[in-house]
């Protein structure tokens, strides 16, 4: 019973090797050697110069190398970045916090929205239908695109552009914070509903002709208990699934929305530092989000075993 | 069915306008036109200046006010005859010519207006989308092939390799696919001549995409081969290679084919991603990404919003795969669910009353 | 006095999309008294599902139904609301479905589901009660137990407790035991018999075995093309025993001490575990002869007869066919000889292909050694003689396994089989869930060829009654181990082991001409 849970975290654990030397990898396979660009660098002091010089040293082996990394990233620290001139862990640690609460808004609206609108029954399914198919066909990015234009239009906001190069400020009025949210999260929401919806449509439309829930039916039972009782519990287990999905990319989705929004997460800073090849945030970066993922499959794997009582029991 | 009519037609728009993008574009994509930059769609008209009725199509072409960047007079547009049929002359090497499908006298008609410089949006728009498609087809088309040999050797072979490819496949998925294929890319050289770059955007694409549809068509191959008519063919004596190709590769080939139509539009996001950020197709080629990256100043979308043209272009053909990709996974004996349930790694309904066989 | 449940003059056609319309009932009529067991007798695609649907309320939606009444207890069905009608169903009314396991919520414990059925006073007492009143000795364990945790038996027990749980007057089964094994459909029969006699509840028992209709309900109605018609007792089939063979032939096939385990192997804990499935096995079959091993389900049936067509390698022993030792890579020859059928009918055969391209397939992996230059046309002229040996129409050669009916698919399968030439026969509960009628048809042609073409066959099965006519010898596989053989005429007379007589008293009388 434990077994086949205890496998899932070896997967995970062995997934997350395989990410971990991905990781090491960019940051070694970075091009040039940026020591020298490093040394002329006036904000750096010696003794980083020195940390980060020790921890590539060329004449090292990969292995060794590798292992002071991982014990690196596991003390929290995961180097500097070479355009902020901080450390990686200071920078992204508020970014990341922004960045899980938009996407935890925006996937709480979708998983919201996707819910209800799937349950409706009879001839109005072909509407959310309809609309599923429509968001369905407009690609993320584009989406939050025309939502940003069509509230420009509306408010006559002045544009909002990205200056992901200044150093993170905080939101300090609660009222604004939540003013700015909303939009992002609303892009957010529409980006990953669809996919929900469509998900939660078929689910419930395979559940619906489920023997147990045709037998509920037969046997006469009130509709709301065929619905709490039956219908969602057999529906449930690729929806557990889509959403440890929607779990795992929390930092990861949210790209695209947050550049063009100007948010001050993840995304934006990921990006200018794979431009400016800033490698040890990327590399910390991609390496934190595989985590999250790693994890929300993990969390998915967790409840579809409390879920389903036949996967409790499937040896591995 | 109604919707299925409404995407074969605008497959087959879409396919004509790309194959015939040296026909239909009116200009060269690259070519610059100091005089004209941010020039809005230009309309046509039927009526000459005095009202008289006129044949031939009148472009109307609105004139720069001197001395201001990117203003047009509002009065007395000059009324410039449309010529159809055109052979006009590429301006870098005046030997190739084009057969356009219309042009002005001294010029192109910009139909959806120009960009910054001065270049076609039409134009750049027909290119672009050609180049874009053909990046996301070939990197989709890599990256199936890929998942399916993957898939039927993981759920063929044994259980070793098996577990091997799937961890694989997992950490393959693991990695925010964005990210990674941003990182990936800026670690290639970033001038590389244009072809490369566009080729490399393909296979970086390719290297990244093939995981997940190999996930799902390996749990397809690992179906079929639990089947009672493969396990017949094994007891008749079949070979591994019959049954790959009378058992395997028709039960995969539409699953397959679905996930090629699912990653098609994936792609033309990712190579739009890589492009708007600069990593992706560059000069002389062009490409949607590459068109949308003069749109990251919002300020500019909105005072020129003929610059938003491949999203306008982007959305019927997204919506044109996606209704194929709907019917080529409904036709397929798989329904979404099963899809889903492979996807997902769910456990089947175990079989009542039978003892545990494993072969 | 007025009948529990009435219905005059119900039609029912299914209208689609395509303005034609199948009539699947045409003006049934009949009553059922309180207290009465009626069993409705009919083949698949009779339209009796649609029949019990349409008592429920339920009918599929694209159905269209005439009716001039349908009277439940006084009551006129017809006009009722729908809200009215699954308060009905929930009160009055019991269903039990063929398939017991999937018809309950794999997510959900028995008790819960029970509890569902139960009145919303009802405490935790009386659903223990409602379970021991089904025969469950242990009621604790099963009421907390998951839907697949239970037997297929236990399963339909827990069904029949669920439909009976509001004291309905009408119990409507639906197959209610042709999913399982003889053994348990023997249990469920005397359940509902014991039910009968002490609730006085009306049942309607619909079946397409005649068997087990008379062996339970007071009168048997016919439901044939949506009409109800006279029920006949079935004649007997006559059938020639085989002369036994005149000198003593060589055996095809002999099986010497066949054991076989199935081995978990795990990381931890590091001592694999063994589950023994067959224990030292002996068997031996001569041409034209056919050998029936019969046991319950979970005896290692399967298992055998996996290992004797070589799927299963695992095993220690020794298998000969033609005196000559079978190895771990079988001759090919050997493996064109032996051929096998399934149960699995939906299965056996891949959906994407033509009947013509499944019934081809052993040819492409045995081409035949003739270069005759005519020889795509033979292959031609041998699946067609084939496919009218087992009574289908060449028309039936364009047409995919889904558009088959299950016997139709069986029969292609048997084809399949056959297009080899084999001089074995290996079916694994291959008449299992057909219809009666079909099932006669299928053990003649098989009789035929023993006939013409010796071929031996051995019949894996439960089903006792259907094979022991046939047969020229029976054993009895009980958890792995041959407990019992003997001459198929003698088995009746002579069977001792516990084993045996319980599959014997689990046969039903066959309802014949007297």
């Amino acid at each position: 019973m434990i077994r086949s849970f205890a496998t899932r975290i070896l997967h995970a654990l062995i997934t997350l090797f395989a990410v971990s030397w991905l990781c090491f990898a960019l940051q070694q396979a970075a091009p040039g050697d940026y020591f020298t660009t490093l040394s002329l660098e006036p904000g750096l002091s010696a003794r980083t110069l020195n940390a980060i010089r020790e921890q590539s040293d060329p004449h090292a082996s990969l292995v060794h190398r590798y292992v002071a990394w991982c014990a690196a990233m596991l003390h929290g620290d995961m180097g500097q970045s070479l355009a902020y001139h901080m450390s990686v862990y200071a920078l992204l640690a508020p970014r990341i916090l922004n960045t899980l609460l938009l996407s935890l808004a925006g996937l709480a609206g979708a998983w919201l929205a996707g819910l209800l609108l799937a349950a409706i029954p009879g001839r109005s399914a072909a509407v959310v239908h309809a609309l599923s198919a429509l968001l369905w066909s407009i690609p993320d990015p584009v989406l939050a695109f025309l939502l940003l234009l069509a509230a420009m239009r509306l408010h006559a906001m002045a544009p909002l552009t990205l200056d992901a190069s200044s150093p993170f400020t905080s939101f300090a009025v609660a009222g604004t914070f939540t003013r700015a949210l909303a939009l992002p999260a609303l892009a957010m929401t529409l980006g990953y509903l669809p996919l929900v919806l469509r998900h939660a449509q078929s689910g419930f439309l395979a559940a619906r002709i489920a023997p147990a829930v045709e037998a509920a039916e037969v046997h006469g039972l009130p509709p709301h208990t065929v619905w709490f009782r039956y219908i969602f519990p057999e529906a449930a287990n690729p929806l557990i699934s889509l959403f440890g999905l929607g779990l795992g990319s929390l930092l990861s989705a949210s790209l695209f929305v947050e550049v063009l929004f100007g948010w001050p997460g993840l995304g934006p800073l990921l990006l200018n530092a794979i431009l400016q090849r800033d490698i040890s945030v990327v590399a910390a970066g991609v390496l934190i989000s595989a985590l999250v993922l790693i994890s929300g499959n993990l969390i998915a794997d967790l409840l579809l075993w409390l879920h389903d009582p036949r996967l409790r029991e499937a040896s591995a | 069915m109604s919707t299925t009519r409404i995407a074969t037609v605008l497959i087959a728009l879409y396919t004509a306008l790309f194959l015939f993008a040296d026909f239909f574009a009116v200009a060269d994509p690259a070519a610059i036109d100091p005089s004209l930059p941010y020039l809005p769609p230009e309309a046509i008209r039927f009526t000459s200046s005095s009202g008289r009725f006129h044949l031939r199509p009148l472009l109307v072409r609105r004139n720069p006010i001197a001395g201001q960047f990117a203003a047009y007079s509002q009065q007395q547009p000059a009324l410039i005859p449309l010529r159809f049929f055109v052979f006009t002359a590429s301006p870098d090497d005046p030997s190739t010519r084009h057969l356009r499908i219309c042009a002005i006298s001294d010029g192109a008609a910009h139909f959806l207006g120009t960009d910054e410089f001065g270049r076609d949006v039409w134009s750049r728009l027909v290119y672009g989308g050609r180049l874009t498609l053909l990046i996301s087809l070939s990197a989709a088309l890599a990256a199936t092939l890929v998942a399916l040999a993957v898939g039927i050797v993981a759920g063929y072979s044994g259980p070793l390799a098996d577990s091997a490819l799937m961890r694989l496949v997992e950490a393959c998925m693991a990695v925010p696919w964005l990210y990674l294929l941003l990182a990936v890319r800026a670690l290639l050289p970033l001038r590389s001549p244009p072809i490369v770059a566009a080729a490399v955007c393909a296979l970086v694409m390719a290297a990244i995409g093939w995981a997940r549809p190999a996930r799902i068509l390996r749990g397809a191959a690992h179906a079929a081969r639990q089947s009672a008519y493969v396990t017949l063919a094994r007891a008749t004596g079949a070979s591994p290679w019959h049954i790959a190709r009378w058992h395997l590769l028709p039960a995969l080939a539409p699953l397959a084919l679905t996930q090629f139509t699912v990653l098609v539009p994936q792609f033309i996001a990712g190579e739009i991603a890589l492009s708007y950020f600069g990593l992706g197709v560059t000069e002389p080629l062009v490409s949607w990404g590459d068109m949308l990256a003069a749109a990251q100043h919002l300020s500019a979308i909105v005072q020129y919003p003929w610059l938003m043209a491949p999203i306008w272009a982007m959305i019927p053909l997204f919506f044109a795969i996606h209704i194929f990709a709907d019917r080529s996974s409904t036709r397929s004996p798989l329904t979404l669910s099963s899809v889903t349930r492979h996807w997902y790694k769910l456990p089947r309904q175990k079989v009542q009353g039978e003892s545990p066989v494993r072969f | 006095m007025q009948p529990l449940l009435s219905v005059q003059d119900l039609s029912l056609d299914y209208s689609d999309s395509s303005q034609s319309s199948a009539s699947v009932l045409k003006n049934v009529n009949f009553v059922i008294q309180k207290g009465e067991t009626v069993g409705l007798l009919g083949p698949s695609g009779s339209g009796k599902t649609s029949l019990l649907r349409c008592i429920l309320g339920m009918p599929a939606p694209a159905a269209r139904i005439r009716c001039a009444a349908m009277r439940f207890e006084d009551r006129d069905l017809l006009a009722l609301p729908s809200r009215v009608r699954r308060t009905l169903r929930h009160r009055r009314m019991g269903f039990i479905f063929q398939d017991p396991v999937s018809h309950l919520s794999p997510y959900r414990r028995v008790r819960s589901q029970l509890r569902d059925m139960l009145p919303s006073a009802a405490s935790n007492t009386d659903l223990l009660d409602a379970l021991h009143d089904i025969g469950f000795d242990q009621p604790m364990r099963i009421a907390a137990a998951y839907p697949h945790q239970l037997s297929g038996g236990e399963a339909q027990r827990v069904a029949i407790a669920q439909a009976l749980a509001a004291l309905p007057s009408l119990l409507l089964a639906d197959e209610p035991s042709s999913a399982l094994d003889s053994v348990t459909q023997r249990r469920i029969l005397d359940l509902l018999l014991q039910l009968r006699a002490e609730q006085q509840i009306a049942m309607l028992i619909v079946s397409h075995d005649p068997a087990l209709l008379s062996a339970i309900a007071n009168r048997i109605l016919v439901l044939r093309a949506g009409s109800l018609v006279d029920y006949e007792p079935l004649p007997q089939r006559r059938i020639a025993r085989m002369p036994a063979p005149a000198a003593p032939s060589s055996p095809l096939l002999e099986v010497r001490g066949l054991n076989f385990s199935y081995t978990q192997h795990r990381l931890w804990p590091r001592a694999p575990r063994s589950t023994p499935v067959l224990k030292g096995i002996s068997l031996s079959i001569e041409p034209g002869q056919c050998l029936a091993i019969i046991g319950a389900s979970g005896s290692g049936k399967s298992t055998l007869a996996r290992s004797i067509a070589g799927l299963e390698r695992r095993f220690t022993g020794d298998i000969l066919f033609k005196g000559e030792y079978l190895g771990p890579s079988r001759p090919r020859a050997v493996r064109a000889a032996i051929q096998l059928i399934l149960q699995d009918t939906v299965g056996a055969l891949n959906p994407r292909l033509t009947v013509a391209d499944i019934l081809a397939e052993p040819l492409r992996i045995h081409p035949p050694r003739s270069t005759s230059p005519d020889a795509p046309g033979s292959i031609d002229t041998d699946i067609r003689a084939l496919l009218n040996a087992v009574s289908l129409p060449s028309a039936y050669l364009t047409r995919r396994p889904a558009q088959l009916s299950g016997g139709e698919r069986q029969r292609v399968s048997i084809a399949r089989a056959l297009i080899l030439k084999p001089s074995l026969l290996l079916l694994d509960e291959a008449l299992t869930g057909l219809d009666h009628d079909l099932q006669e048809s299928i053990l003649a042609l098989v009789d035929r060829l023993r006939q013409e073409r010796r071929l031996a066959c051995i019949h894996f099965t439960h089903d006792l009654a259907r094979v022991l006519r046939s047969a020229d010898r029976v054993a009895v596989l009980h958890h792995g181990s041959a407990v019992e053989s003997l001459p198929a005429g003698a088995f009746l007379r002579e069977a001792r082991h516990p084993a045996s007589l319980q599959l014997l008293r689990a046969m039903l009388p066959d309802p014949v001409a007297s």
